[in-house]
């Protein structure tokens, strides 16, 4: 360049056509945005207690059964060493107020049958080993879920559902 | 998008006389006077920025690109199965998928049976889940089995229907069971609930 040779005079700044760039990206966002999944679906683990090892336990923990009586009804029994130590009957106007006073209560509940050093920091929810769920044909799937939901909620998470004759 | 003119065209429109360059129409419309001497306070046209603009649909795509990239396994939700609510439901994992909804029981897509004919004589249910079972183990020969299944049921049929379709699982091995929920969380109102039938 400096040797008296001439350059051509290129433009250093390319040039972008903004319509078809705009255009695309306008199309990809419609189309990111229509075929997006909005519903967020999880999942829950269950082990079932026939068959399987769901529902073994260390031996100085307790179990814990839900019989559902009905849809606002249900009987939580805790359970050591295969004897019922204590048995508490929740009733309320609906199935959600059942699953909120299930889930304000079970602290209370499992203080009195689980006994921890004073300094156990965990969450009481922990010393469970198993829960059980005895369903009942009154009582739908969802309203089952939302029980369990309430359980796992308070570090319950090994939960079996008994396969009992509709 | 076709008639966007940049606020910044006047580069294309110079020169001493009236030349019709690109950015001369916009700049006449912005600089535009009024009939009898007032002058407009504002400019007829409104600039559209084109800079920020196109970052923001940048950012946009990139965002949403990767949002869904990142989100986990997608599952495919049977027609007509309403999904029940729960706030502490985990990632969905890969593995089979059993859905049992009001028209029938389906494993993988593919229908079984009717649920109530299914609940009555399982054995096409366990012999495709015996089949499938095969296959896994043919395809990971050097993976252990772990039996885990999806579980997909509509949350207004009998919870005695799901949890004796759920007994039969681990006959077929299948003992880890994932109910797929939607996430939602203690509270959620049991919508549009249908009396359950006797």
């Amino acid at each position: 360049m400096g040797m008296g040779r001439g350059y051509a005079k290129k433009e250093i700044n390319a040039e972008l056509n903004l319509t078809a760039f705009i255009d695309m990206l306008s199309m990809c966002i419609c189309f990111l945005l229509a075929t997006a999944v909005w519903m967020q679906i999880g999942s829950m683990e269950v082990k079932q207690s026939h068959g399987t090892q769901g529902d073994a336990g260390g031996a100085n923990k307790v179990e814990m059964e839900v019989q559902f009586l009905n849809a606002q009804d249900i009987k939580v029994s805790f359970r050591k060493s295969g004897r019922v130590i204590q048995s508490v009957r929740l009733k309320a106007d609906s199935n959600v107020l059942l699953a909120e006073q299930l889930g304000t209560g079970l602290e209370g509940m499992l203080r009195k049958v689980v006994k921890v050093p004073k300094d156990f920091k965990d969450p009481l929810g922990s010393q469970v080993s198993a829960a059980r769920f005895v369903p009942n044909r009154n009582v739908s799937y969802g309203e089952m879920i939302s029980v369990m939901d309430v359980l796992r909620k308070n570090n319950i998470v090994n939960l079996g559902v008994v396969p009992v004759e509709g | 998008m076709a008639g966007v003119s940049t606020p910044s065209g006047g580069s294309g429109g110079g020169g001493s006389g009236p030349s019709l360059g690109p950015g001369s129409f916009h700049r006449h419309l912005v600089s535009r006077k009024g009939g009898k001497g007032r002058s407009f306070s504002k400019a007829l046209a409104p600039t559209l920025l084109l800079t920020p603009m196109v970052d923001m649909f940048s950012m946009l795509v990139i965002f949403l690109l990767q949002a869904f990239s990142s989100s986990p396994e997608l599952m495919v939700v049977t027609k007509g199965l309403m999904l029940p609510a729960a706030g502490s439901g985990t990632e969905i994992i890969d593995a089979p998928l059993l859905s049992i909804s009001q028209e029938g029981v389906f494993l993988d897509q593919v229908k079984v049976g009717g649920t109530d004919q299914v609940l009555a004589n399982p054995t096409q249910l366990l012999s495709r889940l015996e089949k499938l079972t095969k296959n896994w183990a043919k395809t990971h020969a050097d993976h252990e089995f772990k039996g885990e299944i999806n579980v997909q049921a509509d949350k207004n049929l009998p919870s005695t229907t799901v949890a004796k379709l759920m007994g039969y699982l681990p006959s077929q091995h299948y003992g880890s069971i994932q109910l797929t929920v939607v996430a939602g969380g203690a509270g959620t109102p049991i919508a549009e609930r249908t009396p359950v039938a006797e």
